[in-house]
């Protein structure tokens, strides 16, 4: 685990803002792991705030709704933060979005619903772990395993990115609601809260709930991934090729838990997320309440003037984060920050041979050697390389990180994840 | 009987040949034949839909799925599919293009075997025409042949058939190019077509190989400042002369081999620095501009440059020497005579008189800390490369794990047996003599040479010191620290194959 | 006559046994000091290589295949044996210089490959210029490196001086000097061969 430049100073007090609608919105058919959705609209249908306009049958899949009301005018391709680029629906906005179309429930009502009514609103409203992996949380809520411990992930471990944090201090009631609806789903006897140790304000609000044991983590990257959130929390290693419930264990993320809230007790679907809009061009860097699909061409304005002309736009964090081609893709279920780079900071290193200093062994968080697996995958040795445990990588990237090489280790370690698993 | 048995042999055998000949060269031929058979193919698109320009096939070969076809813009304006199914006599493959709306453009067929004046008129434009502008899932207008209707029925089923499928498939593809949106997109005036677009992460710390390198080199200034103290100025000289002669070596060496030229690095810069501290300070300056081109020609270059040799460059460098002119190399000056040169007095250093089995006259520790001694520039003053190697550990460009254990491993040795009886050797006076304060710090610790993880660090510093002592007690040389440290950097890939690190998740 | 001219030829250049079959290079390592212990050693070889290929040939017809290796042995032992006693009566400082590489010219790997690789196979004439080219390819390679090491590693040639005050280089004279030397020229042949190619 490093300790990397933090850089949150630029949103880190800002409050969370709503994002001003864009004329346009662009819903990819697929801001999930799963199966594409198919569209349930044609060209030219009247669509409400919040109706579902895309799913499928299948096992694995979040539905797709309308994050504006308006009219679909395309079907088509359009660019994808990390497909590159895939079918999307476009809605044109009209006014009649303000008109708020979610009906509340009380205390009460929640109370009466039982573990399977949770999951199957959690399905409906779309809910996908929010935290970058998008896995859909319904699934997640129904572990093959009996399960007895929850870790609520707030780390927010990537450098810039600030929505997490101000999420955990504006909205922690709602919040703590939230977890209180999955620890029942779930069944879980213990609740934790893992927080680190650079967000004081988020520290303070949670402490105050007895129900949820907080604890405060070192700021290293990545101390939110999985595998070293529980190991730092519960000092247990999840076994090799298995998941977190074979040791009675789940993580979910604060703002996928706040959806789960907001789908409860709102009835309202994921229609919209928090963005982190940093960086050294930005004028104006802050933490914004985002509808999905709208175009980060529209944040930028938004945020501007900008400061310079950025050479670099990545959606994500600057460690696991996606560089973009363009500024019309939009915004989805997994796309937490929005970090614009200017020249001197997007400058691309050039790659050395290996010195074998080590630094990457030294530092990589799951233990491998990713100087081994990039000799071994550049030769295509795939045996060795599944020998030196690249399926156990979590692609953190901070083997590219400390290289004085500048050697691309982590894209290597991929492709050798992919070809030994065929 | 016997004959026949005999016949039958031979014949049989013969019949085995061929058919293993016939299968070998079928083997080696099919997939030429294709290879030209797939090079036909793109006439065949051409005249099938006329305005496309480019066709993009879909599907991973050999399941080659359908053809998406582009315009001269760059527009989506149609697909062309294979279809076949059995007619009369033979298997009838038939090439169809479909518009976007599904209509088809035309059809061609490539390959039949029927009936020759009947079944085979299917290939006739008389045929084919009626196909175009039709629905592909209807064919409502098209008319079988008379007297082949099986023929004429087996293309029509089969294009309806296939036109289905790949419309289906289609469909269901998110990377479909429905190309409504991508007009939009290339007329958006704001898109940026110069942003960067790399993999992440997108940060980088600030570590490079030149950093690394550079700090090491400053890290050795102390100790040729106690060298020329202690030595005077031909310490100096012979250190320059290596290290200019070492980056020589290594540019030229580069210019060779047509690779990139890597001296910035300051790599050669240590080699060659390194190399002059494990020389007499009196020696003759061809001496280490041999040694220094030995060092980076054959002891680094040879093996493919910097992160690919196997021994330390600057002990292969000074062993070569060793071996090569052996008197030079065991003649040492008396310390602190300003400008010694060749007639100085020969004093050997200390663990040399201690081999020959003479006894040590008033030396004490703490001239040995100091380096008032005989021997080679580099590896008298203990107290300057303590404070290089400070530099380097508080940097964190080098772990303790190899100097402390090469250290310990000696002291503990020689301790049990250096001296007059078991247990009571001078531990002390043998960490303080020879190169072993230089080499377990400086040499012992490249990068390239030494195992990557700590376990295995700590098993290499063991070997060196366990190496070390031994040579200094029993064998024939004085002081075995650059042998001991080349003989494990041999060791290193099979240390490196049994030390792997313990991957998160293993029990 | 051509094709046997060739059989000759290819043994010194392009299938010279020491840079190109890397064939007994133990005795090469060991014995190439001086001039004139390659030469010596290249002409004991070279005899006992003739003689096994020239009867091997000869007999080829009718040694089993299955016995064939110890028949081999034996008849390169034989020619071995002569070479040492011719040695030892004629040339004792030599027999004394060359000392053990002598009888261990039977486990040469170049006499008893050729003998598997084409005596065996090959009709008397053929393995008769066989045996000579390599055998005369094993000489000059000797003479070349022991032609360095002798005078880098002690400054002169057959035994005479060429620069007066040539500072030997010692570490040529030993087994690690021999390494290098032998490695640094297969690297030059290879080069010179895959330029070509």
């Amino acid at each position: 685990m490093v300790k990397l430049a933090e850089n949150k100073h630029y949103s880190e007090n800002k409050p969370i803002e709503k994002a001003p609608l864009s004329a346009k919105v662009y819903l990819p058919l697929i801001q999930h792991l799963g199966k594409v959705c198919n569209p349930e609209v044609k060209i030219g249908d009247i669509v409400t705030l919040g109706q579902k306009i895309a799913s499928i049958e299948a096992h694995v899949y979040a539905p797709i709704h309308a994050s504006i009301s308006g009219k679909v005018t395309a079907i088509g391709d359009w660019p994808h933060p990390v497909l590159g680029r895939a079918k999307a629906i476009v809605i044109e906005g009209d006014s009649r979005d303000e008109i708020s179309v979610f009906a509340l429930k009380n205390q009460q009502e929640v109370e009466k619903l039982a573990a399977d009514d949770i999951r199957k609103i959690v399905l409906d409203a779309g809910i996908v772990g929010m935290g970058g992996a998008s896995f859909p949380t319904h699934i997640k809520l129904n572990p093959p395993k009996a399960v007895d411990t929850l870790i609520i992930n707030g780390a927010e471990c990537e450098p810039y990115l600030t929505a997490d944090a101000r999420l955990m201090i504006e909205k922690t009631a709602e919040i703590f609601q939230g977890i209180m609806l999955v620890s029942k789903c779930l069944g879980v006897k213990e609740v934790y809260i893992g927080i680190e140790d650079n967000k004081p304000e988020a520290i303070k609000a949670f402490k105050i709930f007895s129900q949820i044991k907080v604890k405060i983590l070192k700021s290293d990257y990545p101390q939110g991934g999985e595998k070293q959130l529980i190991q730092n929390i519960l000092g247990k290693q999840i076994p090799r090729g298995k998941l977190p419930f074979d040791l009675g264990v789940v993580v979910y993320n604060v703002a996928t838990v706040y959806a789960i809230y907001e789908a409860i007790y709102k009835s309202k679907p994921l229609i919209e997320r928090l963005v982190t809009v940093t960086g050294s061009c930005v004028k104006n860097p802050r933490n914004l309440l985002v509808r999905l699909g709208t175009p980060i061409k529209d944040l930028l304005e938004f945020c501007g003037p900008l400061k310079e002309e950025p050479a670099k736009i990545i959606i994500g964090g600057p460690m696991m984060g996606i560089a973009q081609y363009t500024d019309e893709v939009p915004i989805i279920k997994s796309s937490g920050g929005l970090l614009l780079m200017n020249k001197e900071e997007a400058k691309i290193l050039e790659e050395n041979s290996c010195i074998r200093c080590a630094a990457c062994v030294r530092e990589c968080p799951v233990g491998l050697m990713p100087c081994q697996i990039n000799l071994a995958s550049e030769r295509s040795f795939w045996n060795l390389t599944r020998e030196y445990g690249a399926s156990d990588c979590i692609e953190c990237g901070i083997c590219n990180y400390v290289c004085p090489s500048n050697r691309r280790l982590l894209q290597t370690i991929k492709r050798a994840k992919l070809e030994s698993a065929k | 009987m016997k004959e026949i048995i005999r016949y039958g042999f031979i014949l049989g055998l013969i019949c085995v040949l061929a058919a293993g000949l016939l299968a070998g060269v079928n083997a080696l031929t099919r997939a030429k034949i294709a290879e030209q058979k797939q090079a036909e193919e793109p006439s065949a698109l051409k005249e099938i839909m006329p305005q496309a320009a480019k066709f993009i096939p879909i599907g991973q070969a050999p399941e080659l799925l359908y053809y998406k076809a582009f315009d001269s813009q760059e527009q989506l304006i149609g697909f062309v599919f294979k279809a076949s199914e059995k007619g009369y006599s033979s298997v009838i493959q038939t090439l169809v293009g479909m518009n976007l709306q599904g209509t088809i453009s035309a059809i061609k067929v490539i390959s039949q075997n029927e009936t020759p004046g009947l079944g085979m008129r299917i290939t006739e434009n008389k045929f084919t025409d009626q196909f175009k502008n039709q629905d592909s899932l209807s064919l409502s207008d098209v008319q079988a042949i008379t007297g082949a209707t099986i023929s004429s029925q087996a293309v029509m089923n089969s294009v309806i058939k296939k036109a289905q499928e790949i419309k289906e498939l289609i469909e269901n593809d998110p990377f479909d190019s429905a190309q409504v949106m991508l007009s939009e997109l290339k007329e958006s005036r704001s898109m940026k077509s110069n942003l960067i677009v790399s993999g992440s992460p997108h940060i980088h710390n600030k570590e490079s190989v030149s950093r690394i390198m550079w700090t090491v080199v400053l890290s050795l200034i102390p100790a040729a400042v106690a060298g020329v103290i202690i030595f005077g100025w031909d310490a100096l000289w012979v250190t320059l002369v290596a290290t200019v002669a070492a980056v020589l070596t290594e540019w030229i060496c580069g210019l060779l081999t047509k690779k990139k030229v890597t001296i910035s690095d300051g790599s050669a810069v240590i080699t060659g620095i390194l190399l002059a501290y494990n020389l007499p300070p009196n020696v003759p300056l061809w001496l280490p501009v041999i040694g220094a081109v030995f060092s980076i020609a054959i002891g680094k270059q040879i093996f493919g440059g910097l992160g690919q040799n196997i021994f330390n460059p600057a002990l292969v460098g000074r062993v070569f020497l060793m071996a090569s002119w052996p008197k030079y190399m065991t003649t040492f000056t008396q310390p602190l005579r300003a400008g010694a040169g060749y007639d100085a007095l020969t004093s050997a250093t200390p663990l040399a008189i201690l081999k020959e089995g003479k006894i040590l006259e008033h030396i004490s520790y703490w001239d040995l800390f100091l380096g008032k001694h005989g021997g080679c520039i580099g590896e008298v003053c203990i107290l300057a490369l303590l404070i290089g190697a400070a530099i380097l550990l508080i940097k964190g460009y080098i772990s303790w794990h190899i100097p402390a254990s090469f250290i310990l491993t000696t002291a503990g040795f020689t301790y049990i047996f250096a001296g007059v009886q078991l247990f009571h050797g001078d531990w002390l006076f043998h960490i303080l003599s020879g190169g072993l304060i230089l080499g377990a710090f400086f040499m012992a610790t490249d990068y390239v040479a030494t195992p990557l993880t700590a376990k295995g660090q700590l098993i290499f510093g063991v070997g060196c010191g366990l190496f070390t002592a031994i040579i200094r007690i029993w064998g024939g040389y004085p002081e075995g620290v650059s042998y001991a440290i080349l003989m494990m950097n041999a060791t290193t890939p099979f240390i490196d194959r049994y030390t792997k690190n313990k991957i998160y998740g293993t029990k | 006559m051509k094709s046997l001219v060739k059989e000759f030829t290819k043994g010194i250049i392009k299938e010279n046994p020491t840079f190109v079959l890397v064939l007994g290079l133990c005795p090469t390592l060991a014995v190439s000091v001086s001039v004139a212990n390659g030469i010596g050693m290249g002409i004991a070889a070279t005899f006992v290589l003739l003689g096994s290929s020239l009867i091997i040939s000869l007999v080829r017809e009718f040694i089993p295949d299955k016995i064939r290796i110890p028949c081999y042995i034996v008849i390169i032992a034989t020619f071995v044996t002569i070479a040492e006693l011719c040695m030892k009566a004629y040339s004792p400082a030599l027999d004394r210089s060359l000392g053990i590489y002598v009888p261990l010219i039977v486990v040469n790997c170049m006499v008893l490959g050729r003998a598997e690789a084409f005596a065996c196979k090959n009709n008397l004439a053929r393995s008769f210029f066989d045996g000579l080219g390599m055998g005369a390819g094993f000489t000059l390679a000797l003479i070349l490196i022991s032609g360095i090491r002798e005078f880098l590693g002690s400054g002169q040639i057959l035994g005479h001086t060429l620069i007066k005050g040539f500072e030997p280089i010692f570490v040529f004279g030993m087994p690690s000097g021999a390494l290098l030397v032998i490695g640094l020229l297969l690297g030059f042949f290879n080069f010179l061969k895959n330029r070509k190619a």
